[in-house]
């Protein structure tokens, strides 16, 4: 190609030009990299210099404090001797600290490594404040009558010890009289009383107890003249937050895959329907959170009754709980000087729920609280569910059953990510044919057939082998390198010991309980009077609210039922409350309320938990009061409510009946049920 | 010259409202926490700064009695002099203490409340405290609205998705989409526009919505623009609380 001579100079001129911009250009980058590089040497002598001298005054201290714990030691002084000593532990601490820093953070954040200390230092510091406390020695081991410690869990936020304990046989036995079969490993939550400042935490948790011994999550409460404890079935297994963590770890970080999707799915139903328990028993557990659940086999437990407030309490309503778990409403209410039976506890819990499940499918906690976004894979319509849960509390799931039923929704579709938010039951979908069983309760703990599923959660697969990187690179860091490995493999080494001593405890543990829990069951079987007109049907009407005062539309023939029997735990008790329903229905009564095994309707539902949420706690005088006023203000409410307790005796039961419609209506339910 | 909204909210502080604390608290933490973890890097564990965090916040309910708006401090340099001063005390008395030096913590000199140009806040600073402010007034309009029509919005303007998406996926019509948008659109306009005057010193601090892309006034061309501004706004604060709570890198997103 030819170009005119005048275009010579041109060209000249431009590639000049362009050759200068980029000379500047690279030199501009050049000094600021310099600059970059000198601003790092600069912080860096500056941290070594501030680090050395603060090392040489923590040694100094300590050198000059040394003695006076030699004179003090001397001189039999030990109050003086203890605050010496202390004081030395400081200094060397802080010595300990800076030499740290000197020889390994200063230097690391020179060359740009300070994503692996952050990662290192709060790893590390995790790891440490989720330690087991120190295990109990000697006598020690019997300081809890009837019961042998045989290890200890991390402590809580409480001040309290938790340990776990092997019942002793009187003492099995006694459990499994008393409704508790098979009760091999308990948790026990222990308060020293000489510690003052667990008082307002033991008043707190002893509030709730009676309700959650009802619903088996607590086998019993004492009091001796050092400590208070309550004891709790031990439920082995891992937090919903290493869980996660591995999950995610092993998805690469770009979402869950549908078959761990689906367990995680599977986990959030097991959280709902143990809330859904808790609030039909009057109770808010006031602190779900993936720490507060614990997984086995294919189930997660809600564990911790550390909160848990009976819903219809008429204390003060504190702050408690866990920040980005816990909705800020609930701060703002109690700040505003709310009472517990003002607020919606069951909603609260809900947003709870729905930080889990967010948890669960981004792999990180809702740091934006409701706004947070899932930005990992997961289908709209469970992040639409997330959403409903952690919305502004009126727009909130109003039971966990709702939003139990959008999510089985989810877990009944083909594929998940083509169900549409418009499909789910709370915005007119079709609601899903069935529910999956609800874990077993508490008491009843056992994995039966998902040991293995338990053991193989407990030993993950290895980790995917990273690329390696380039020749020159990996030489260059080979030191650090290596460094990182041994430390790496000791970890790994010692989790790998530990999991394989899980893995065993857990396989014995399970097995153990199987057996016994048969046995259990057989010889409370066995012992279950049946026939007609049984000599053991002991059911007594102890309380009867006949007050005229029914909604106009409140239907005679239906009987609310409050079943306290079937989940009593005493021998026959759920036989009992069968009976009584079975004459209730001979009677011509159509029942409502708590049916085990069925699946009411969701008006049902909310009638019964509104009528639980009524009587809370309230002893039985006060509660048919309650009772009675509920009936009356609800519309669409039956006429009457019979409510099924265990009685004073084994093997006796107490039936409070409350009709608004009168004397006669309350005859007729009581001759239906044999009883004057 | 301060607003009658301001003038009310120092109201409440100065009164010991619980609620206006609190609400000062969520808005305005995050940022503190981030500012007070930078400044003591390496110094002041993350516990420490969530102590610090507080303190800061008590403070200001020592000295609100004796703030001086006529000074010309921003809203946002007054909590960060007051930060600053809480940290500085907290070194301070861990110096004294180490050293047996006897140095006393400094005194809260009222000028930290007053001078507009000490401490020097800077711009990552000032940008995560507009961005405080705008998620404030987003949780606000959330709260007040009807869950579907915020859902909406949210699918829409956060998530990115397009009307008729968001119409398929609702099982709704797209006019009626439209038409909560707009529903949702108008109240973030109204409490943007209050929020921002109630956290607001300064004339230029009221400027800063127009500075970033949203236009307080109703006006149908600019609501992509407003939609886009706020998206981008939000998902940048989001981003930096993640990164303040995970104690990630030292700067925040601008």
């Amino acid at each position: 190609m030819n170009l005119p001579g005048s275009a010579f100079p041109l060209l000249s001129f431009l590639l000049a030009a362009g050759a200068a911009v980029l000379l500047i250009l690279a030199g501009v980058h050049l000094i600021r990299f310099f600059f970059l590089v000198l601003g790092r040497i600069l912080r860096f002598l500056k941290r070594e210099v501030r680090d050395l001298f603060q090392l040489a005054g923590n040694l100094v201290s300590a050198a000059i404090l040394l003695p006076l714990v030699l004179l003090n030691l001397l001189a039999d002084h030990p109050s003086r001797l203890a605050h010496y000593r202390r004081a030395v532990l400081f200094e060397l601490r802080d010595a300990g600290l800076c030499v740290y820093r000197l020889l390994l953070r200063n230097p690391l954040a020179l060359v740009g490594g300070e994503g692996l200390i952050g990662h290192f230092e709060r790893h590390l510091t995790e790891v440490v404040r989720h330690a087991p406390a120190e295990d109990l020695k000697g006598k020690d081991r019997g300081m809890f009558a009837g019961y042998r410690v045989v290890g200890s869990l991390p402590t809580g936020g409480s001040g309290a010890r938790l340990f776990i304990a092997e019942p002793r046989p009187d003492k099995a036995a006694a459990l499994a009289a008393a409704g508790f079969p098979a009760v091999r490993r308990v948790v026990i939550k222990s308060f020293a009383l000489q510690d003052g400042p667990s008082l307002p935490q033991i008043v707190r948790e002893s509030r709730a107890l009676e309700a959650a011994r009802r619903l088996g999550l607590v086998l019993e409460h004492g009091l001796d003249e050092r400590h208070f404890f309550y004891v709790m079935p031990y439920v082995p297994g891992e937090n919903l937050s290493t869980v996660i963590d591995r999950l995610h770890a092993q998805s690469g970080g770009e979402g869950l895959p549908t078959p761990q999707l689906r367990k995680v799915l599977s986990y959030a139903s097991d959280l709902l329907l143990t809330l859904e328990r808790y609030h039909q028993g009057g109770l808010w557990h006031k602190d779900v959170k993936p720490d507060n659940l614990v997984v086995c086999g294919e189930r997660a437990y809600l564990v911790d009754l550390g909160l848990v407030t009976p819903l219809a309490s008429a204390m003060t309503l504190t702050t408690h709980g866990t920040e980005y778990f816990r909705d800020p409403e609930l701060v703002r209410m109690a700040m505003r000087g709310a009472k517990v039976n003002e607020v919606d506890g069951v909603r609260f819990d809900l947003y709870g729920a729905g930080a889990v499940l967010f948890t669960m499918v981004e792999g990180s906690f809702p740091a934006h609280g409701g706004l947070s976004r899932i930005t990992r894979r997961c289908p709209e319509a469970v992040k639409w569910i997330v959403r409903r849960a952690m919305a502004e509390i009126s727009g909130r799931y109003s039971s966990a059953r709702e939003m139990l039923l959008d999510l089985h929704a989810v877990l009944a579709a083909e594929d998940p990510f083509a169900l549409k938010p418009a499909d789910l039951p709370s915005l007119g979908g079709p609601r899903p044919a069935h529910l999956p069983a609800e874990p077993p309760p508490l008491r009843e703990f056992r994995t039966g057939p998902s040991v293995a599923a338990c053991a193989s959660a407990a030993a993950p697969p290895p980790p995917p082998v990273p690329a390696t990187a380039p020749g020159r690179r990996r030489r260059r860091r080979r030191p650090l390198a290596v460094a990182v490995a041994a430390v790496v493999g000791a970890v790994v080494a010692v989790g790998i010991v530990r999991d394989q001593s899980l893995e065993w405890e857990a396989r014995r543990h399970l097995a153990a309980l199987e057996a016994e829990e048969a046995i259990a069951r057989a010889t409370a079987e066995a012992s279950v009077p049946r026939g007609g007109s049984e000599p053991g049907f002991a059911l007594t009407v102890t309380h009867v609210l006949a007050s005229p005062g029914a909604a106009p539309e409140a239907d005679e023939s239906r009987i609310l039922i409050l079943d306290d029997l079937t989940n009593a735990g005493r021998s026959g008790s759920g036989e009992l409350a069968a009976r009584a329903r079975a004459r209730l229905a001979e009677g011509g009564f159509l029942l409502c309320g708590e049916i085990p095994g069925g699946s009411a309707a969701e008006a049902e539902i909310d009638l019964l938990a509104g009528a639980r949420n009524a009587v809370g706690l309230l002893d039985p005088v006060d509660a048919v009061a309650e009772l009675g006023a509920f009936l009356a203000s609800r519309p669409g409410a039956p006429a009457a409510a019979v409510w099924l307790r265990p009685g004073q005796s084994e093997g006796s039961a107490e039936c409070l009946l409350v009709c608004t419609r009168g004397e006669t209506l309350a005859g007729r339910i009581a001759a239906a049920l044999g009883i004057d | 010259m301060l607003s009658d909204l301001t003038t009310r909210f120092v109201g409440r502080l100065r009164a010991r409202d619980p609620e206006a604390w609190f609400e000062l608290w969520e808005t305005f933490g995050p940022v503190l926490r981030a500012q007070i973890r930078r400044w003591g890097r390496g110094w002041v564990g993350p516990e420490t700064v969530q102590d610090l965090s507080q303190e800061t916040l008590a403070a200001l309910s020592n000295c609100i009695d004796r703030h001086d708006p006529s000074r010309g401090a921003r809203f946002s340099t007054w909590v960060l002099a007051i930060a600053r001063h809480t940290l500085g005390d907290e070194l301070d008395r861990r110096m004294a203490k180490k050293r047996g030096s006897g140095k006393r913590p400094t005194s809260l000199d009222e000028s930290w409340s007053g001078e507009a140009t000490e401490p020097a806040p800077d711009a990552d600073y000032e940008a995560a405290m507009f961005r405080a402010k705008v998620e404030a007034a987003v949780r606000k309009v959330e709260r007040a609205s009807d869950f579907m029509d915020f859902s909406i919005y949210r699918m829409r303007v956060f998530d990115g998705r397009s009307g008729k998406e968001v119409a398929a996926a609702l099982g709704i019509s797209e006019p009626t989409v439209s038409r909560r948008l707009q529903r949702v659109r108008q109240a973030l306009r109204e409490q943007l526009r209050e929020v921002l005057t109630t956290f607001s010193f300064t004339e230029e601090e009221l400027e800063e919505a127009r500075r970033n892309g949203l236009d307080l006034n109703p006006n149908k061309a600019d609501d992509p623009a407003f939609d886009e501004a706020l998206a981008e706004i939000l998902h940048r604060q989001e981003t930096f609380r993640r990164q303040a709570l995970a104690g990630g890198p030292d700067d925040p997103p601008r």
